[in-house]
């Protein structure tokens, strides 16, 4: 008892420490409010659920990103979500709770041109303005790095395009 | 724009994010460490149960088609029976390997791969019974009717004969059932072309490797 106790303050410590990264993959995920609110719960409910199960082979982070982003990327969380959650929902409440208003209006366009991304190139794209280098986000995607070079090369224009276009 | 400045207007996010989300302590503890279950959750206990029933269903064929083995016009519709049954049983099996397959240390292609393989194999079995039922109801229903009544339905004048046709008639409704399907398709099967999608766009970023 007073082990899983322990282990559940340590998982709000650790989600402390990471609701920045899980806003954020959930935001890029999802545009509108209340689905990112969704997908928000649903990511630390997977993660509650693994946390017994992390072993230390791989840091916090990369575990971190594996889930949020597994968990964002299948639609299969649009059929369960809403059973498992009602009780959240009843309360009115989430379990993180944010302004969803950018103060920064280029950070909402950003938002909003990576939104257009394929799945996983999404995730591509996060892990690199995060800063994670490419052999660790090869690792944590299940690609090669010779290949993240390539398909961050192409994001990149992408990117670069819609907002030169949105800046004149 | 720089790509430079994209990162520094990514991370001007940071302290905002630091200052502005607040997790919600009591709600996590009295909901999230209750209300655990997996998003394959209902697929994992679909394929339990139909490993259940396929291994006594198996067990009942394979009993009914000994005893009748000579007896074809009962031997026979048990086996097209049996060989649906092993198809079942075999697939069953095949989604519990992939369900306990997954795990947080995969990347994300391979645990996306394998959720969409488990996604793609429950909407075509799904499917598959528009025309497994017309297909299939004529030899379970003189095969129980045989075991469990000792009834021999083709003893029937007429209705045996019916029966058969019914039999050669559900061929011919099945073709019709999966040219319906494909022509007018439905928001199951758009789920599962959308999946089939996404499985090919995880294999051609392997592939690119």
């Amino acid at each position: 008892m007073k082990e899983s106790k322990l282990q559940e303050e340590l998982f709000i410590d650790f989600l402390e420490k990471n609701k920045g990264l899980i806003v954020k993959v959930a935001g890029v995920y999802c545009y509108d409010h209340d689905e990112r609110r969704d997908l928000i719960q649903d990511i630390i409910l997977q993660l509650w659920r693994a946390y017994p199960k992390f072993d230390e082979s791989s840091s916090i982070s990369t575990w971190t990103y594996r889930i949020a982003l597994n968990v964002s990327i299948s639609y299969l969380r649009k059929i369960t979500t809403r059973k498992k959650t009602q009780e959240v929902y009843e309360q009115q409440a989430g379990f993180i709770q944010w302004d969803a208003h950018f103060t920064n209006e280029k950070l909402e366009q950003l938002y909003h041109y990576i939104n257009f991304l394929k799945p996983l190139d999404k995730a591509i794209i996060i892990l690199h303005l995060d800063g994670v280098k490419n052999k660790e986000l090869a690792e944590i995607l299940g690609i090669k790095p010779t290949n993240v070079s390539t398909r961050l090369q192409r994001i990149k224009e992408i990117l670069s395009t819609h907002l030169t276009t949105v800046k004149n | 724009m720089e790509y430079q400045e994209l990162i520094s207007i990514w991370n001007s996010s940071d302290t905002e994010l630091k200052t502005n989300v607040q997790i919600n302590r009591k709600l996590i503890k009295e909901v999230a460490f209750k209300k655990i279950r997996s998003g394959l959750f209902e697929i994992k206990w679909t394929a339990f149960s139909e490993l259940f029933v396929d291994f006594f269903w198996l067990y009942f064929l394979v009993g009914f088609i000994v005893h009748n083995l000579w007896d074809y016009k009962f031997s026979l519709q048990a086996l097209v029976l049996l060989s649906m049954a092993i198809y079942g049983f075999i697939l069953s099996i095949h989604k519990l390997k992939i369900y306990f397959s997954i795990n947080p240390g995969l990347s994300v292609i391979e645990t996306q791969y394998k959720i969409e393989r488990l996604k793609s194999l429950e909407l075509q079995s799904l499917q598959s019974l528009y025309f497994i039922i017309p297909l299939f109801s004529a030899p379970f229903a003189i095969v129980v009717a045989k075991a469990v009544l000792n009834i021999n339905l083709y003893s029937f004048g007429i209705f045996g004969k019916v029966l058969l046709y019914y039999t050669f008639g559900a061929v011919i409704v099945a073709v019709i059932l999966v040219f319906v399907l494909k022509k007018f398709p439905g928001k199951k099967d758009s789920n599962l072309k959308e999946s089939i999608a996404f499985l090919n766009e995880l294999k051609e970023s392997e592939e690119a490797d």
